[in-house]
């Protein structure tokens, strides 16, 4: 099935200046501006469970196979079937494979970025089982035949006019222009899905290692229904999802909800151990734990391996400055925002999303709303060096950028140019072009405390020639590829610097 | 009504009225039953109540005999016409295992007998929680829940139903019940 292209594109920059100038897409932005600050608070009021948390996830990265198969007996033992998926291939094969033994005409599926990732709903259509979204916003997108643009909130880029519209226009029904009618017509219209699936497909938040308990996090009831009614559940669960404890959820589960949507809990959660058990009347009579590595593994050992602590909370595109303008389509990847921008290379081994570390500035908001103290913006920083370079990002548990990153404690630490090691001046193996000397000369110069003083005269008389009265230059000649989309201010009459010396000398008080 | 926020049970009730849950009591065993009733049946109309009759509180309450003896239409999870029937159920009646006072969730362990789909498909769900059965924190409830095996499915629910993915405002009752009333018994 083709998808309806919502930012058109061929490259990072001109997906976004689509964006940029889609008028309906801004507005359906706007919604997003309540969750600016939820992370924040959660940082300030819940410090320690953020860091409880943080080690909860770090603790089992640093032994995730011995995790994963104590998370596997234990399924096991509660009547699961487990499955091992390297690659999303794998994992297509697997739910497939299910579905045709099962004689599977419909599936019913909640939303799960992992089963965006292997590209399942397509596969399954392909094959001739009927695949329906349940999560109401992953309905509208599946619909609309289009791609979620954040992993909390699928339809954050469609007004409700656009959404209305859309459901009209599948279904012929006559809905109002209104919240709850269009709520009512969709609890009937998804409800008649339900009672006919044979299978069910979600994902998971996470996983016990001990209990072998599944859980699933939602507001609408949608993840319930799934694993009630249908005969047949299937968890894709990529395998950084495990817990050692079942009662790690008491930590992560409230952490995870506080930074996703602002609420002290969601309004279900459902933990799953094992399929129905005898003399129960609803629930599951199999139930398949499909175990998704796709290049995952390849991460541990590895300065990268930070990422797969990711809870998927939604948290970094929330205060991005660049997702919230941009959305999550202007991406052309699964996972936006920071964190895709980091994931996204990383699993296709760098073949995908080779321009998204780019498309940042580098403000570090990401790292600072992560729930789980994921250095965000540092790696950004790393995998632009090493995407330059030809051959596979990670290799065996052998990156080329290994070393572990410093400790941070204030931002701009752990970027290697904070400690005089600017990255792109690094001079191995690099084609000696002008662009690279330019770059070379400018780190050299900044270096030096002289150096940057200097620049920053020079700067000061040359702005008044090539800017004259305008306070922003635009299409600075030779600069056209950087100041045709952003503006370039005109540097202060007098710098901080001499201010303060100013100030210090009692010449001026401010 | 009680709303004492330094008793776990006063902040409870705080909880579950900014969760969008209706409150009753904390009130007495033999009043919490009679409310019991009263509610399933104004939410029924002549629809079936659905009540999982091994459930502890109903067991309890002895909301069968009670609910019986009003002429309520009832639909047990041991009819075979269960599956078929529940959709068409208007309300479920449960108890729950334990109630968090902090979150106002309360969760519901399913078994033999207790269906997962009793709280969940039929459109009113009216919940009993015991006044024994709630604790301060989710975790609380969790050492709880996990200080014996846990069951095939354990549901923790907050309030009604709802999305936020319509431009980011809250709808209620989407997929599962709209209307969630507590009904909380001394015990």
């Amino acid at each position: 099935m083709s998808h309806h292209v919502v930012t058109p594109g061929d490259t990072f920059d001109e997906r976004a200046r689509s964006a940029i100038a889609d008028p309906e897409l801004q507005r359906a932005l706007h919604n997003l501006d309540q969750r600016l600050f939820t992370a924040r608070e959660v940082a300030r009021r819940h410090g320690e469970l953020k860091d409880r948390a943080a080690a909860i996830r770090r603790e089992v990265l640093t032994d995730l196979d011995s995790w994963l198969g104590r998370a596997t007996r234990s399924l096991e033992a509660a009547g699961a079937t487990v499955h091992r998926a390297p690659t999303p291939e794998d994992a297509r094969r697997v739910v497939l494979d299910i579905a045709r033994r099962e004689d599977v005409a419909t599936v019913v599926k909640s939303k799960s970025m992992a089963t965006e990732e292997v590209d399942l709903g397509d596969a399954l259509e392909a094959a001739g089982v009927r695949s329906v979204e349940t999560d109401l916003g992953e309905y509208i997108v599946q619909v609309a035949a289009e791609r979620p643009s954040h992993m909390i909130t699928p339809a954050i880029h469609k007004t409700l006019g656009q959404i209305r519209d859309v459901l009209v226009a599948s279904s012929g029904d006559d809905i109002p222009v209104d919240r709850d009618g269009i709520t009512d017509w969709a609890r009937r219209r998804l409800r008649t899905d339900f009672l006919v699936a044979d299978m069910a497909v979600t994902g998971a938040n996470f996983l016990a290692a001990d209990t072998g308990t599944i859980v699933l996090v939602t507001n609408e009831g949608n993840g319930r229904l799934c694993t009630t009614l249908p005969r047949v559940h299937v968890a894709m669960v990529p395998v950084e999802k495990v817990v050692p404890r079942f009662t790690d959820v008491a930590t992560l589960l409230p952490l995870l909800t506080m930074t996703a949507t602002g609420q002290r809990l969601t309004n279900y959660l459902s933990m799953i151990t094992g399929p129905r058990r005898d003399g129960e009347v609803d629930g599951p009579e199999q139930l398949h734990v499909v175990l998704l590595d796709h290049n995952r593994t390849a991460l541990l050992g590895t300065a990268y391996e930070e990422m797969l602590a990711c809870i998927r909370c939604g948290a970094c595109l929330n205060v991005c400055p660049v997702y919230r303008k941009v959305s999550g389509h202007a991406y052309d990847a699964v996972y936006s925002g920071p964190m895709g921008k980091v994931l996204t290379p990383l699993l296709s081994q760098g073949a995908e999303g080779g321009d998204l570390p780019g498309a940042s500035t580098l403000c570090g908001a990401c790292t600072d709303a992560c729930p789980v103290e994921i250095p965000l913006a540092d790696l950004l920083v790393r995998l632009r060096a090493d995407l330059r370079e030809a051959g596979p990002l990670v290799g065996a548990r052998a990156p080329r950028t290994n070393e572990p990153l410093p400790p941070r404690t204030h931002p701009g630490d752990g970027f290697p140019w904070a400690a005089g090691r600017a990255p792109l001046a690094t001079p191995a193996r690099r084609r000696l072009t002008a662009r690279a000397v330019g770059f070379d000369a400018w780190a050299r110069v900044w270096a030096m405390p002289k150096g940057y003083r200097m620049s920053n005269t020079l700067a000061r008389m040359l702005g008044r020639v090539l800017w004259g009265d305008d306070r922003y230059a635009v299409n600075v000649t030779g600069m056209r590829g950087w100041t045709r989309s952003r503006d370039l201010p005109l540097p202060a009459p007098r710098s901080f610097r001499d201010r303060w010396r100013a100030r210090e000398l009692g010449l001026e008080r401010w | 009504m009680s709303t004492d926020p330094v008793s776990p049970v006063g902040a409870l009730v705080d909880a579950l009225v900014e969760n969008r849950c209706t409150v009753h009591g904390p009130m007495s065993a033999e009043d919490g039953a009679a409310r019991v009733v009263e509610l399933a049946l104004e939410r029924a109309g002549s629809a079936a109540i659905a009540l999982p009759l091994r459930d502890p509180a109903v067991v309890w309450l002895e909301l069968e005999s009670r609910l019986g003896a009003a002429d309520a239409r009832l639909l047990h999870p041991d009819d075979p016409g269960w599956r078929h029937g529940l959709p068409n159920a208007a309300v479920g009646v449960t108890g729950c295992v334990v109630a968090v006072a902090a979150t106002g969730n309360f969760a519901i362990a399913a078994g033999p007998g207790c269906p997962r789909a009793t709280s969940l498909v039929p459109p009113a769900h009216v919940c009993v929680i015991r006044t024994g059965d709630v604790v301060a924190t989710f975790a609380d409830a969790i050492t709880r829940v996990a200080s014996a095996p846990l069951p095939s499915a354990l549901s923790w629910i907050g309030g009604p139903s709802r999305t936020s993915d319509l431009e980011m405002r809250t709808t209620f009752g989407v997929h599962g019940p709209k209307t969630v009333d507590t009904v909380l018994v001394d015990g």
